[in-house]
């Protein structure tokens, strides 16, 4: 199975969670964890803002859970009430993790060396464990996502792949027959990202981000016969924004259409392009102080709202119609300011379907702006 | 050292398997599977063991999941027709003394002819079975040879949820189509229901939608939706209705239902797609829509879908039909057309309300059309759609 990080624009790859675009710093003495300067948010610890964001989640819930109770799931409006109820669920989370947080990291300033999305990565996803004579191989990633800033714009292009490192092998309990499935997977996009507020201590973004992908899913049917299906997703209108709650704590969410196409096997006309399920990510995302070469961790937790790698939170009678909830944690490690610094990060997507996945990348050193 | 073998304890735990659907969850796709092939034979306490056979063969050495077995409250054996159409059953001694077995079967079509038969009532009939010296009688159910002649149909509608009463009107309206088709020459041969029986997938509600369809004029096929398989430790809507997952012939057209119940297809399930499907254009209904525009959410397993309707399309099926939505409607210009009915009852919201099913000629699956099946106050529905109602 994919990893999510696959998903159309999906956080996990993309640089949803940084901090917003910061002027050029000069290299900082180490071991100093953070410093008052970029996006000095003085005099609050983010409370008031937490209280606000945790009122319009709750809202945002609410309105969600009457949606599809008054008018029903199955109406073709559950897509739009998912949406609003696991944002709402994730900004719920989100500042319970910060305030939380806060508790033992009291620093609202923002980290001068934070741990965000690496310029490159590598990642391997473990396998489930199967049943008894099934396969579920690991699976491995990778991409980029360099960045370039022009004023108070920021362009990340992005770029990923991933397969499976081996097929997927069903067993029929009832006849012992086998089935296989391989998937690959290439996509890409761009993120423009726009800062809102002071140049030093911008408060909000705003965020376009189109992105396509193509998988590939290779299966073998029992009966022996071969199929090839192309699925090619895009969601050129995922637009958003992240709220800056305190220099340490954001919350993002972007959202858009999606359309699909298929075509199996060689030779075969595709399925024409149809509009597919809604797309959408909401994650909150906490920064944390630590000392020496370790110059920062952050913690993420978020819903995606989207089931590509077949990943959703299923339970009783809801199901399909939600996607995975997502946990994160990143631990950077720059031995020198002008080093480059290796980054550590760990994701937990909670949904059937779902798994770990553990990734290493590389960032430019600090003289770039974070 | 007891670290060592702490971690080394872990590690064999960690990589013990057992077999699938060893620990049965019901919830989950693959175990419904099993559940229904298990219930397609049934070892009766004198040692006769009966089995559902696939009416395209004379195999008997194994059975096939096109039916359910149990024991009534009356005591007498029983078995549940779950496709439309002909079936094959197969009656094995064992140890057992010659002797005749009765037999009741349910969802019969009015018009296939079995041997055995001393009773009927409805779509019950009851068999008396002669086991002579042979070790296995077999019994089939066929449509007489005419009965294609004139052509055939079947109406398709699912999402019943908290509104038996609807549904009960629906199945009332089926008469009237009996009526009809038979006016034309034509063969009603069933109805196929799209998921959703029920609202909270207990047996109470399931038994009740039985006793709905068994005042139904012909026989009903069926498969889960979502509401129907809440239950992880019984496999309540199998035990009542049997399989989810059903391909079977009628009057020469492929005729298949997969149970999406779970948002996902059974992995045995989709690695067994080209043996539903067949080489013949099929019709398939399951209850989530694997197209999802319009009808938004949808499967989990997206790319059971896709698959779904990529070998659709790769096989010119004519129609794809499914339910969840309350509503109808038509996605055409799509390599697979497709049609939304779950209007069997379902709330539809705050507006006035469309039930209904949706009638399918199977020789002319581009003449479907939507009949109405209004409540006692037959005021006009509120919402338009693209799938027309039928004429007269």
């Amino acid at each position: 199975m994919l990893l999510s990080f696959l998903l159309v624009g999906s956080t996990l790859a993309s640089p949803a969670a940084e901090p917003a675009p910061a002027p050029e710093l000069e290299p900082a003495p180490l071991p100093a964890p953070s410093v008052p300067r970029a996006r000095v948010r003085l005099g609050t610890s983010g409370g008031v803002e937490r209280v606000a964001l945790g009122l319009g989640s709750a809202a945002a819930m609410g309105v969600g859970s009457w949606w599809m109770l008054s008018l029903g799931e199955s109406l073709g409006a559950g897509d739009v009430a998912a949406v609003l109820f696991g944002a709402g669920a994730a900004g719920l989370l989100g500042v319970t993790a910060g305030a939380g947080t806060s508790l033992f990291d009291p620093g609202a300033e923002a980290l001068l060396d934070p741990a965000n999305t690496p310029r490159a990565f590598l990642g391997l996803a473990p396998a489930a464990s199967p049943y008894l004579g099934e396969k579920a191989p690991w699976a491995a990633y990778g991409g980029l996502a360099p960045r370039a800033q022009l004023g108070r714009w920021r362009i990340t292009p992005m770029f990923r792949g991933a397969l499976d490192l081996g097929s997927t092998v069903e067993v029929d309990p009832l006849s012992g027959g086998t089935s296989s499935l391989r998937q690959e997977g290439l996509g890409g996009g761009v993120e423009v990202r726009g800062a809102i507020g002071p140049e030093a201590s911008p408060w909000f973004d705003l965020v376009w981000r189109p992105t396509a992908e193509r998988r590939y899913d290779h299966v073998t049917y029992v009966d022996g016969t071969e199929a090839d299906y192309r699925r090619s997703l895009a969601a050129p209108l995922t637009v958003g924004g992240r709220w800056y709650l305190t220099g340490r704590q954001r919350f993002e969410v972007v959202a858009g259409p999606r359309f699909d196409q298929i075509r199996w096997s060689a030779g075969r006309e595709d399925v024409g392009w149809s509009r597919g399920p809604l797309y959408l990510e909401a994650f909150y995302s906490v920064d944390i102080a630590h000392g020496g070469a370790w110059s920062g961790s952050r913690f993420q937790v978020g819903y995606l709202h989207s089931k590509v790698d077949g990943a959703g939170l299923d339970i009783g009678a809801v199901n399909g119609i939600f996607g995975p909830a997502i946990v994160r944690y990143d631990l950077r490690w720059r031995p020198q300011p002008t080093a480059w610094a290796l980054q550590l990060g760990l994701d937990l997507t909670i949904a059937d379907g779902g798994g770990g996945a553990l990734q290493l990348g590389v960032v430019p050193p600090r003289k770039e702006a974070p | 050292m007891r670290l060592v073998a702490l971690v080394t304890a872990a590690l064999a735990l960690g990589s013990c398997a057992r077999t699938e659907c060893a620990n049965p969850d019901y919830h989950d796709a693959e175990c419904r599977v099993v559940a229904a092939y298990e219930m397609a034979r049934l070892h009766r306490s004198d040692g006769v063991e009966l089995r559902f056979q696939d009416p395209g063969t004379d195999d008997v050495s194994g059975w096939a999941s096109l039916g359910r077995w149990r024991v009534g409250a009356d005591g007498l054996t029983e078995g549940r027709v779950s496709a439309l159409g002909a079936f094959r059953l197969s009656v094995h001694r064992g140890d057992a003394p010659a002797q005749q077995l009765r037999l009741r079967l349910t969802n019969v079509h009015p018009a296939i002819v079995l041997p055995g038969e001393v009773a009927r009532d409805g779509l019950t009939r009851l068999l008396v079975i002669d086991l002579g010296d042979d070790d296995v009688v077999q019994v089939r159910g066929l449509f007489p040879a005419d009965a294609c002649d004139g052509g055939a149909r079947v109406v398709a509608v699912g999402d019943i949820q908290t509104n038996p009463q609807a549904f009960g009107r629906l199945v009332d309206a089926l008469h009237e189509e009996m009526g009809l088709a038979a006016a034309r020459g034509e063969l009603f041969a069933g109805v196929l229901f799209l998921g959703d029986a029920s609202e909270h997938g207990t047996r109470d509600e399931f038994d009740e939608v039985e006793q709905l369809l068994a005042r139904a004029p012909v026989p009903t096929a069926m498969t889960p939706g979502n509401h129907d398989i809440t239950h992880g430790a019984q496999p309540v809507y199998t035990q009542v209705f049997g399989p989810g997952n059903l391909a079977f012939d009628v009057c020469g057209t492929r005729l298949v239902l997969l149970d999406s119940g779970s948002a996902e297809l059974a992995g045995s399930i989709a690695g067994r797609l080209p043996e539903f499907l067949g080489d013949t254009p099929p019709i398939l209904g399951t209850h989530y829509p694997p197209q999802p525009e319009q009808t938004t959410n949808g499967w989990t397993r997206e790319d059971h879908a896709q698959q779904l309707v990529a070998e659709l399309a790769s096989r010119d099926a004519p129609l794809l039909l499914a339910g969840h939505v309350h509503r109808r409607m038509a996605i055409l210009r799509r390599a697979v057309p497709h049609v939304v009915v779950g209007t069997g009852g379902a709330d539809q919201g705050a507006v006035e309300p469309d039930f209904g099913y949706l009638r399918l000629p199977l020789d002319r699956p581009a003449q479907r059309c939507f009949v109405r099946v209004p409540g006692p106050v037959a005021a006009e529905p509120s919402a338009s759609s693209n799938l027309e109602d039928c004429g007269g």
